[in-house]
C-alpha cells in the first residue's frame, strides 16, 4: 500500500512542482534568495498548496482501500464483518453498519486534512487566504 | 495433492479473462455511467435540495469503499426488495453508481475549475482551482 501509494503521490507532487511558474523562480533569484530558500518558500511551500487536495483525496482513498487487505487475511474491518456474516448470514445487516463506520471514517479524515490545510496555508497568512479565494 | 502451475492452468487463467471483460465492457463502456453522472452534475444548477442530494449521493459514494458498495448491492438488494438478482447486473448496478459518483463530480466543479480544464490547464491548474469545491 506504501509503494501504491508513493506511485500516485509523486504523480499529484510533480503536477504541483510543475505548475510553479518559472518566472517565479526568477524573481527568487533576482531577490537574492539562496537555492534552499527557493526551493522551500517558492517551489515546495506552493506545490504543495496547489496539490494538497489531491494528495487529500489519496489519502481517503488510502484509508477506504484498506479494505482489501482482508484477501492477505488480515484482520480489519472488512475482514471482520466478512467473518460475522459468513457466521450469521445476516450479510447486509453487517455490511451497511461496516459501510457506515467506513462513512463515518472518511468524513473524519476528511475534516482532520481540511484542518491541516487551515492550519499549514491559511492560519496566520491572510494575503495567502485571499490569493486561495 | 496439489497441480503444479503449468500450461492448462495457465490457459485457464486465460480463460478467466473473459469474464472480467465482460465486466470492463459492462461497466466502464456503459453508457449508464455518464448518463448517470449527468443526473448528479446537473443537479447543482437547479435547486438547493437538488445540490444538497448531489454532494450527499457523491459524498457517500466517495466515502466507502468500493467493495462494501459491491456488497451492498448484492445483497442489500435481495433483503431490501426481496428480489435476489444475479451478481453480474449488482456489478454492473454498483460499479455505475460508483463511476457516476466521480464523473459527477468532475462535471460539476462550479469555480474556474472548469474552464482551466476545458482549455487543458492540467491537473495542477484544476487542482488550485477546484481547492475550495473540493476538500479533500
Amino acid at each position: 500500500m506504501s509503494l501504491n501509494f508513493s506511485g500516485y503521490a509523486t504523480e499529484i507532487v510533480r503536477s504541483g512542482i510543475e505548475a510553479v511558474p518559472r518566472s517565479q523562480i526568477e524573481a527568487g533569484h533576482s531577490l537574492g534568495f539562496t537555492r534552499l530558500q527557493i526551493f522551500r518558500h517558492i517551489i515546495v511551500f506552493p506545490a504543495l498548496r496547489t496539490v494538497y487536495p489531491a494528495l487529500a483525496s489519496q489519502f481517503v482513498l488510502l484509508m477506504l482501500g484498506s479494505s482489501i487487505v482482508a484477501a492477505i487475511s488480515a484482520e480489519e474491518l472488512t475482514a471482520v464483518t466478512n467473518t460475522l456474516q459468513s457466521t450469521t448470514f445476516r450479510a447486509f445487516e453487517f455490511y451497511f453498519v461496516a459501510t457506515g463506520i467506513y462513512l463515518l471514517m472518511a468524513l473524519g479524515a476528511r475534516l482532520l486534512l481540511h484542518a491541516i490545510y487551515w492550519a499549514v496555508f491559511e492560519r496566520g497568512r491572510p494575503i495567502e487566504r485571499a490569493w486561495s479565494r | 495433492m496439489s497441480r503444479d502451475f503449468d500450461w492448462p492452468e495457465f490457459l485457464f487463467l486465460l480463460g478467466a479473462l473473459r469474464w472480467t471483460d465482460r465486466a470492463v465492457a459492462d461497466c466502464a463502456s456503459s453508457a449508464a455511467a455518464s448518463a448517470a453522472s449527468c443526473s448528479p452534475s446537473r443537479a447543482r444548477r437547479r435547486t438547493r435540495s437538488c445540490a444538497g442530494s448531489r454532494a450527499t449521493y457523491i459524498g457517500v459514494m466517495q466515502g466507502t469503499p468500493v467493495l462494501m458498495q459491491l456488497f451492498l448491492a448484492y445483497y442489500g438488494l435481495a433483503v431490501l426488495t426481496g428480489i435476489r438478482i444475479d451478481p453480474w447486473p449488482a456489478v454492473t448496478l454498483a460499479f455505475t453508481m460508483y463511476a457516476a459518483a466521480f464523473l459527477g463530480r468532475d462535471l460539476a466543479r462550479r469555480d474556474p475549475g472548469d474552464p482551466a480544464a476545458a482549455v487543458g490547464g492540467g491537473a495542477g491548474a484544476s487542482a488550485r482551482a477546484g481547492r475550495r469545491s473540493c476538500v479533500t
